[in-house]
Formats: C-alpha cells, structure tokens, sequence
C-alpha cells in the first residue's frame, strides 16, 4: 500500500506508515541540516522517529540561515 | 548631531502619511514614540530595520556593533556612503538617523553583545533587534531576552534566503534555541555564500514591520511563527514552531 505527501508542494509517493525519519532517505537528501515542516507546523528532530506522516500531508522540507 | 523634538505642527505633518492609515491614529505614533529599541548589529539587516524604525518615530534607539564601515558593505547598507568607509559603523549611522529624523535619540555602543554585557546595552529597552550574523550571538540574546522577560525579533539572510521570527519572552513560548535545535542551520552566512542587498533588505523590512505592530499595538505579533523567503522562487512561507522540550535556552 502507498500514499502520497508533498514535500515542497511535489508529489512524493511513499508507503503507508512512512515516518518522517524516513523522508530524508526518499529524497535522497542528507538528514544533516534539514528541517521539516508538516501542515505548516515544525517538527523537532527528535520527534521524526516517532513522526507518523500521513496521505496528503503537505511538507516544507528547508534549511536555516543565521547570516546578516 | 544632537536629538531635536519636532514642534507639534511640524510632528503632525511628517507623520501624516500614518495618520491616513485605517486604524493609526496619534496614539500608535506616540506609543512609537515612546519606544526604545534595540539593534544589536548594525549590518544590513540592523541599517535596513534601523532606518525604518527611526524615520517611522521611535523614540531611542540604541545601536550595538563593534565594526567599523568597509566598501563591500555599501550594496547593502545603504545607510552608509563612502565617505564613512572605516567609520564605526554605530556613529555613521546615528549621523544619518539622525539627519532624516532628529527627533529619534541614537545610543551607541561600539562592542561586541558579549552576554555579560547585555543587561547594560539593553537596560530599559522595550524590544531587541537581533541583526547579528553569529549563532553564539543570537543564542546569548535569546538567553538575555528570556531571563529579561523581552520581546526579541530575529532576522537572518544568506545566499538567497531570508527568514524572520519573534520571540515572546514568557513561559510557554518558543525561542532561538529552539530554533537552533532543529540542527538546520547551513554554514553559509555573507562572506562565503554571498547576499544580495534585497534579499537582505526584505528581512529587515519584515522585521521592522513587525517591530512597529508590537510598539504601536496596530496588530498582534505572530509570535513563534517562522517566516523564510526564497529569494529564488520570490515566496514567502510561514510555518509554526513550537517549543521544543530539548531546548537547552528555555527549558533549562
């Protein structure tokens, strides 16, 4: 069974029970400085593991800066 | 230049273009006037937000860097002219603050915002700018605003992207610290990556503009909520961030 989430408003199908953990991986990105975002709503690192997504879910995947 | 209070006539008409706003009467300009703000950096984030803040009618503004101004800050800080190149930069700018609006009083402090510090560099402040463009820096007056119970409104740009947050001080709110706990942050700031001077400026702008709903009380500050521009694609996205219960700044 698979689902689909949007990870920077693209389609990203993935199977049922996809973690956020797991994400990085799908994308083929680094997890190293990543954030998500799921619903418009941070997700602190140390919650991915447990970070059940669902079909449909909208992610911002992004990085930060701290430059002025 | 020394601070010069317009007469009441001469007040009315240099913030009458406020006065015709839905909603902005003489009471958001004189809570703007009785404002006292912090830039704690005075690069092109702190001139762009400074500018704004000063020529709008912020009482004081207390202005903290330790550099003077060079050339290559000129694309981007175009409260500087050449004629200031190494010119502390807090002393330049308080001349051109002061020369739109010589009703707003200019502190300086030429100096790092080392964490022993803070407390005199933001003793009866109302808010603190962070314009800063080091991690340490922004952690230490994320630590200050907490323990000082003040807003703090943080700015940050590199490469192509800019991102702008406001901190309520009070329990129960996010802080910079929990923002850099996400472990996103790119090791990319001006010198290696590269900034250009709108990019930069629509940070600043964004933060000033918040700043100014927060003195005035013109509108509520969303406070936690983290606003990125791409500079690439010319949108901005907000995205709530919680409290993160591993955050050695405020849950400590």
């Amino acid at each position: 069974m698979t689902m689909t989430i949007y990870v920077n408003q693209q389609p990203l199908p993935c199977p049922m029970n996809t973690l956020l953990a797991d994400v990085p991986a799908l994308l083929q990105l680094p997890a190293q400085h990543l954030a998500f975002a799921v619903n418009h709503t941070i997700v602190h690192r140390q919650q991915w593991a447990d970070f059940a997504l669902n079909h449909g879910d909208q992610l911002d995947a992004f990085t930060l800066v701290a430059g002025g | 230049m020394s601070n010069v209070p317009d007469a009441p006539q001469q007040w009315y008409s240099r913030y009458s273009r406020h006065f015709l706003l839905e909603n902005f009467d003489e009471t958001h300009q004189q809570r703007l006037q009785q404002s006292h703000l912090t830039v704690i950096g005075m690069g092109g984030l702190g001139t762009t937000a400074a500018q704004h803040l000063a020529a709008s009618g912020a009482g004081t503004l207390s202005l903290v860097d330790a550099d003077t101004v060079c050339i290559s800050n000129l694309p981007r800080q175009l409260l500087y002219s050449e004629a200031d190149i190494g010119r502390p930069k807090v002393f330049a700018a308080r001349e051109h603050l002061q020369a739109n609006n010589p009703g707003c009083i200019i502190e300086t402090h030429v100096g790092q915002a080392s964490s022993c510090e803070l407390p005199g560099l933001c003793g009866p402040t109302d808010a603190i700018l962070d314009c800063t463009d080091n991690i340490q820096t922004r952690l230490a007056l994320s630590r200050y605003a907490r323990s000082a119970g003040l807003p703090l409104f943080s700015a940050a740009a590199a490469g192509y992207s800019a991102q702008v947050i406001a901190f309520n001080p009070a329990p129960g709110h996010c802080c910079y610290g929990c923002l850099y706990g996400l472990n996103a942050i790119a090791p990319q700031h001006c010198l290696s990556h590269g900034v250009l001077g709108p990019v930069v400026a629509s940070a600043a702008l964004f933060q000033a503009l918040q700043v100014l709903y927060f003195v005035t009380r013109l509108a509520p500050v969303s406070w936690g909520s983290l606003y990125r521009f791409d500079a690439r694609t010319l949108q901005w996205l907000n995205h709530q961030l919680p409290v993160n219960l591993h955050c050695e700044v405020c849950q400590s």
